[in-house]
């Protein structure tokens, strides 16, 4: 028996390949229609984009040529992978062979995946060789910058115990000259030493200043303050340079400026006496001008100088730490170097951004906007940095010095007798033992250290015991920084300050430890207003104060109610009410107080820490109105 | 002249030409893709006068030019050449390639793409477009509807 083997095979291709002939212009000749139906006479290129986006180039096509798109995907008609050829046959058909492919569809797809997978891996490695390649040479720029800043450090902390040893010796040397001395040179050589000891001062608490803001350690005070009383403070410490180098030094104010603002006026003063400071240095002829303004919430300054000016470079190594160290110019201008950036960074802590600007030979600007709430007056005024004992009747007070350095506590005594404090000194710790065990005082300030003894250690069995004394605060003095001390935690009602003790942090210290910030004090009481309102009758005088002391803590006890529960503008209503009680009294700043209660509450404002201060005022004002009206 | 228009479509693997021509012809964005076996033809009816449609063959990531068979792009009306501006492999060699595009397609001047302009940010982005100034390339982001309107206009104005 003999098989029709071509039968056998064409019946295996045939359902695989499709053989269509078509003129040039698309219309179909012939077609096997073994794949797919085409209708002879239609046009191919209406069925097929992919055949017709082809029609341009058939007409230049040359006759023999074969078009191969092996392998080729195809989602028109019918779907899957393909071998499809294309070939002029004669100057106007075309021949198309279609041959399906799709039974090698996954091993083609998986073998272009692997090389994709390969290709990408390739690109993967060498991309992680360049990371590594650039995170090594981050390290090494790290290295070196590390070992830069070191070098710096050892410099600068070598020039500094040099600038340190100069002031200390001469101290040393005016001190033998204050024993030897004819008593007419002493206030000379005190003179002398005052300033040497400032310079010296000045020297450590820029490097302590400095620590702190490194280790983010420096907290800003939030207190109200007369800002123009804290800026001429600055500008009045310059009086003496002014006058010697013969520059100008101006300060201008903008109309609009707030009288009073909240924020730390130690810092202000300080990142202003730095920035000016520098000017007044680089600068020889001239003026040297600060311009103060407000825009929305933020103070403007602004410093200008007719000075030396300075290069891009100096402007970037100024306020960068140790930058003496590295410009070695310790000896040509003094200082430690620190001043710019301490203030740069104080600018910063409170918002904002020192920008400075500079033409060599002509001088040099510097500016920047810091951020302020505004107060209505000031918890503290310029001269009460200095002097707990301002606007407050201290004498009431009894403060302990415990202090075992016999300077230090001169300087204690010397302190002690300026403010008018009624103070007990002791030096040694059986000393302190005993007088907190007899005698009652009111604050203890104390060295940590009293000779061999840790003071702490005393006060924490004086906590415990039954003593006099045994709630009285304290304020440790150290040279050690408190975090050295954690055992300090154990007790409570104290607060800490670090040697050298400046006056106006410890005057700060004791105001809050005794708590004298809260003014309670009033001025008399006067009735003119009502005798007014009264006609002078007496009686008529004594029924209204009998009304106020009925009706007013009545009121008080509703406002507070109406805070406590946020009802701020029910609460206005009421002080406006009670408006005419308070007039009665004759203290104008009770009225005020009134009055910005009454705005607050109105706006929405947050005001019972005020109010309970305006509460108690008013308990106190009425007290004096019952006894007045006994004297009526 | 026939109004259905052959646009070819090069770049290396991943630069994205699947995710463009998905986008273009109004498919949803795709991120993980099978990869091309050869050739795959896309169309996108066009409302204009002068053209019907236009036609995407986009051929196989097999990657460099010299390696794609001439055929493919023969008959081609247009050509886009898609690189990764996050891959600096898919660009290091573009303007060698771009010469031998300028040899295999005569007559056509072809669109360079500047892909994933959104991932490099537009300082390395102008840089490297200055790089490659004289290829006058397109910033194009999948992730951005405009930058698609901008490169249809830009291929239709092409082809016509």
């Amino acid at each position: 028996m003999k098989y029709d083997l071509d039968k056998i095979k064409l019946g295996l291709i045939k359902p695989l390949v499709q053989i269509t002939i078509f003129k040039k212009d698309g219309t179909i000749i012939q077609s096997c229609n073994s794949m797919m139906e085409l209708e002879e006479g239609k046009s191919i290129y209406d069925r097929f984009d992919f055949i017709a986006c082809m029609e341009d180039y058939f007409q230049v096509m040359e006759i023999g040529e074969d078009l191969r798109l092996n392998p080729m995907e195809w989602h028109e008609e019918i779907q899957g992978l393909f071998v499809s050829r294309l070939a002029k046959i004669d100057a106007e058909t075309i021949q198309w062979i279609l041959i399906d492919k799709s039974i090698e569809q996954e091993r083609v797809k998986a073998v272009l995946m692997g090389r994709d997978r390969a290709v990408l891996n390739e690109e993967y490695l060498q991309i992680e060789k360049t990371l590594l390649e650039t995170k090594k040479e981050l390290l090494e720029y790290r290295n070196e910058e590390l070992a830069r800043i070191q070098k710096f450090k050892e410099r600068f902390f070598a020039s500094i115990s040099h600038e340190m040893r100069t002031p200390l010796n001469s101290i040393t040397g005016l001190v033998k000259l204050l024993e030897w001395s004819d008593p007419k040179a002493i206030y000379d050589y005190l003179h002398a030493l005052k300033a040497t000891s400032q310079h010296l001062n000045h020297i450590i608490n820029d490097v302590l200043d400095f620590s702190k803001i490194e280790e983010g350690k420096l907290i800003l005070e939030n207190i109200s303050f007369n800002l123009k009383d804290i800026i001429d403070v600055v500008i009045k410490g310059f009086g003496m340079i002014v006058q010697e180098k013969s520059v100008e030094l101006k300060v201008n104010y903008s109309e609009d400026l707030p009288t009073f603002v909240k924020g730390d006026p130690t810092r202000m003063s300080q990142i202003l006496y730095n920035l000016i400071g520098n000017s007044m240095k680089f600068t020889n002829k001239g003026a040297v001008s600060l311009d103060v303004s407000k825009k929305e919430n933020q103070l403007f300054f602004k410093l200008t100088d007719t000075g030396i000016g300075m290069s891009e470079e100096t402007i970037a190594r100024i306020i960068e730490p140790y930058s003496q160290a590295e410009g070695q110019q310790f000896h040509e201008f003094g200082g430690t170097g620190l001043g710019m950036t301490i203030a740069s960074e104080l600018v910063k802590i409170m918002g904002g951004e020192l920008k400075i600007s500079s033409v060599k030979g002509k001088g040099t600007n510097m500016s920047f906007a810091i951020n302020y709430q505004p107060a209505s007056k000031a918890e503290y005024s310029v001269d009460d940095h200095y002097d707990p004992s301002a606007n407050v009747d201290v004498s009431k007070f009894s403060f302990l010095f415990a202090e075992d350095d016999a300077i230090s506590n001169m300087i204690m005594k010397e302190r002690s007798a300026k403010w008018n404090l009624n103070s007990t000194f002791v030096m040694t710790a059986d000393d302190l033992e005993a007088e907190l065990l007899e005698v009652q005082h009111d604050i203890l300030i104390s060295d940590l250290h009293l000779g061999d003894d840790y003071a702490p250690d005393l006060l924490k069995r004086l906590r415990k015991s039954d003593a006099v004394n045994k709630d009285i605060p304290f304020i440790f003095l150290s040279g050690d920084p408190l975090d050295l001390h954690p055992d300090l935690n154990q007790l409570d009602n104290w607060t800490y300050l670090v040697k050298p003790v400046n006056p106006r942090e410890l005057s700060i210290k004791v105001r809050e430890m005794l708590n004298l910030n809260k003014d309670n004090t009033l001025p008399a009481i006067d009735l003119t207003s009502l005798g007014n309102a009264a006609a002078h009758d007496k009686d008529f005088m004594k029924e209204i104060i009998d009304t106020i002391l009925a009706t007013l803590p009545e009121e008080l006890g509703k406002l507070y109610d109406l805070i406590l529960t946020d009802k701020l503008m029910d609460a206005s209503k009421v002080l406006h009410k009670i408006k005419p009680s308070i007039s009665y009294f004759g203290i104008p700043t009770l009225l005020e107080e009134r009055a910005t209660l009454h705005d607050k509450a109105k706006k929405g404002l947050e005001i019972k820490e005020e109010f309970e201060v305006f509460r108690t005022r008013i308990n106190i004002a009425l007290e004096s109105l019952a006894a007045k009206k006994q004297d009526l | 002249m026939s109004k259905v228009k052959k646009i070819v479509v090069l770049g290396s693997i991943g630069s994205g030409k699947s995710s463009l021509l998905k986008k273009l012809i109004g498919h949803p964005f795709l991120r993980d893709e099978a990869p091309t076996m050869g050739l795959r033809v896309y169309s996108l009816p066009v409302n204009d006068p002068a053209i019907d449609k236009l036609v995407f063959w986009e051929l196989t990531s097999a990657g460099k030019l010299d390696s794609q068979p001439i055929d493919y792009l023969k008959g081609a009306h247009a050509a886009i050449y898609i690189f990764d501006l996050s891959r600096p492999s898919t660009y290091v060699d573009l303007m060698d390639e771009s010469r031998m595009l300028a040899e295999m397609l005569p007559d056509i001047k072809p669109l360079f793409i500047a892909n994933k302009a959104d991932l490099v940010g537009t300082v390395q982005t102008t840089k490297l477009l200055d790089q490659f100034d004289k290829l006058q390339p397109i910033p194009y982001s999948a992730k951005n509807d405009e930058s698609v309107e901008v490169l249809l206009n830009h291929i239709l104005s092409t082809v016509k």
